[in-house]
């Protein structure tokens, strides 16, 4: 995974300077970009941070960029910062997912405590889609019999219903829940629920 | 003359729409017809043998007199045969606009100045009201104008500020840490200074643009006029994605204009360009704006040209009439107030497609020098 960092989109030079000044006197990585087109080029696809976007930029806009990222699966924590704020655009901007919306020239401890809170976020929802991706893994390499186990287990079904209800013995469904909690890495029922929910409806 | 031709005259003279008033040598009202009632508010026998110096007001009841003379005596014409605007003095003491004509007749030995007036107050007014409105008019326009302006100047001035806090900032948190970088600081207070001015810059363009706010005819260099509103516009125009081009001719010579009025016609041409490329790809988004010397017809010309989808044809004889609009929201008062501000200089405002896109063009008169 990469070192979180602050990314920068601002065409003003001098505000990119300013900013990547103070971002880095507190000990934080940034890479500032003139425009969106050029940091969409250079974001890895797994960029950990958080992204400080100015609103109003030629080609395309703060607001186009940020549904932009969507589409492409980047979910750094967007916090819009404009030169003029207005309450339509602050709306627009929370509704596409921005954390949050700073007028220019923004407090400076107002700043940091955003982006601190933005990179938080962006470390829990990163921890958080780790914890699920490796539900998902492993709930996928149950066979289909595995899963149809799986769900007479999540119904809170006992051994016996479960080989009623699919046609089996009870004790080939003693087998496939031996083998279900095996690949689940878990040792019990309560256990393999926990899987279940983290790997989410994804 | 015989008495029965006398009566015809009068009755003829009657029958005329202007006043007409004859006096001899000495000033003395020989006649004066209904229309003259009618616009001085006196019956002709409370006039006739008077002076007609009593239809006038101050100082020309005084001069009159002294006209008449210096007339007879050097035969020099200064209102005879030609119409001129003068002032009235009716009855009722109201002093009011007229168009006089001055005529010289000789009956025998006897000289005889027709006059012939015409009450213009309405017209007066009528002009008076257009002026009036159209300054309205501009000043509303302004306002709006001022309105979208303030947003792109805070922006302007709010960069800057930006930059300079975030870098005090970082010193003062490097300074805390004992963190004495001083090339990092340098740079940092460099940056500090530079963007001071910068905003400054702002401030005191703006102080320029309005200091310019009185109303008044001037020779200007349109060229100038244009740069300004582009820059006022910048950053209206890069929020929706449109670069605009200049294409200014050179050496132009100066045109006479009310300043304010022409940065008025340019806003509206150009705000209607942005308009205009709204809903096009962003390598249509392109606003061309012209200037150039027409030394044939002494004319300035500026072109507003976008690259938008272009004026439907049905639309194009309509386009300056007032409430005229082809936008969802629109008043339709913005080309016809830029065509009457134009127009008030004597020169024209038209439009046409110039295939991609529409073209405006403004053409100001330059007489030689």
């Amino acid at each position: 995974m990469n070192a979180a960092t602050v990314y920068l989109v601002d065409d003003d030079e001098a505000v990119r300077g300013g900013l990547r000044a103070l971002l880095a006197a507190e000990g934080l990585a940034v890479q500032a970009h003139a425009d969106a087109q050029s940091f969409l080029d250079r974001c890895p696809a797994d960029a950990a941070g958080c992204l400080l976007l100015d609103v109003n930029m030629p080609g395309l806009s703060g607001l186009d960029l940020q549904a932009r990222l969507r589409t492409q699966g980047i979910t750094l924590p967007v916090i819009m910062l404009t030169g003029c704020a207005s309450v339509p655009a602050a709306v627009q901007a929370l509704k596409a997912g921005a954390v949050d919306f700073l007028e220019k020239p923004c407090d400076a401890d107002r700043l940091l405590t955003v982006v601190r809170a933005a990179l938080t976020l962006d470390r829990q929802q990163r921890e958080q889609r780790q914890v699920r991706l490796a539900a998902q893994d492993r709930l996928a390499q149950l066979t289909a019999r595995e899963h149809e186990i799986l769900r007479g287990l999540t119904q809170g079904h006992a051994n016996k219903r479960i080989a009623y209800d699919l046609g089996i013995s009870e004790r080939t469904v003693e087998q496939h829940r031996a083998s279900v909690l095996r690949k689940c890495g878990v040792r019990t029922v309560a256990e393999l629920l926990n899987v279940v929910g983290s790997a989410g409806n994804g | 003359m015989t008495q029965g031709s006398a009566i015809k005259l009068q009755a003829l003279l009657d029958t005329a729409v202007d006043g007409i008033i004859t006096i001899d040598e000495a000033g003395l009202i020989q006649s004066f017809n209904k229309a003259a009632e009618r616009i001085f508010g006196y019956r002709a026998d409370e006039v006739i043998g008077r002076n007609v110096n009593l239809l006038m007001p101050q100082p020309y009841q005084r001069d009159h007199d002294a006209y008449i003379a210096n007339y007879l005596h050097s035969g020099q014409k200064k209102i005879i045969g030609i119409g001129r605007e003068v002032q009235g003095l009716r009855k009722d003491g109201r002093i009011f606009p007229l168009d006089l004509a001055v005529g010289e007749a000789r009956i025998g030995e006897q000289r005889l100045f027709t006059g012939i007036v015409r009450d213009i107050s309405d017209r007066k007014r009528l002009e008076q009201e257009a002026h009036r409105r159209l300054q309205e008019l501009a000043h509303v326009s302004r306002l709006n104008t001022a309105s979208g302006l303030a947003a792109g100047l805070a922006h302007e001035v709010n960069q800057p500020l930006t930059a300079i806090i975030s870098h005090a900032q970082a010193c003062l948190r490097l300074l805390q840490r004992g963190e004495l970088d001083p090339e990092l600081f340098s740079e940092s207070l460099q940056q500090i200074a530079r963007q001071g001015e910068r905003a400054s810059g702002v401030i005191r363009r703006l102080r320029d643009f309005v200091k310019k706010g009185e109303s008044q005819l001037a020779p200007d260099f349109l060229n100038a006029t244009v740069r300004d509103v582009v820059w006022l516009m910048a950053h209206e125009l890069k929020g929706h994605g449109v670069t605009l081009e200049l294409a200014l001719q050179d050496d132009l010579p100066r045109v006479m204009v009310d300043r304010i009025q022409i940065e008025q016609v340019l806003f509206n041409l150009i705000r209607n360009a942005m308009d205009a490329v709204a809903e096009v790809g962003a390598e249509r988004k392109r606003i061309v704006i012209a200037t150039r010397h027409d030394a044939a017809t002494h004319t300035v010309n500026l072109d507003v040209r976008d690259y938008g989808p272009g004026i439907a044809e049905a639309a194009l004889p309509r386009l300056f009439e007032p409430f005229f609009s082809t936008k969802r929201e629109g008043l339709g008062q913005g080309l016809s107030i830029c065509r009457t501000i134009v127009q008030a200089h004597r020169g024209e405002l038209s439009a046409d497609n110039a295939a991609p896109g529409a073209r405006f063009t403004v053409t100001l008169p330059a007489p030689p020098a």
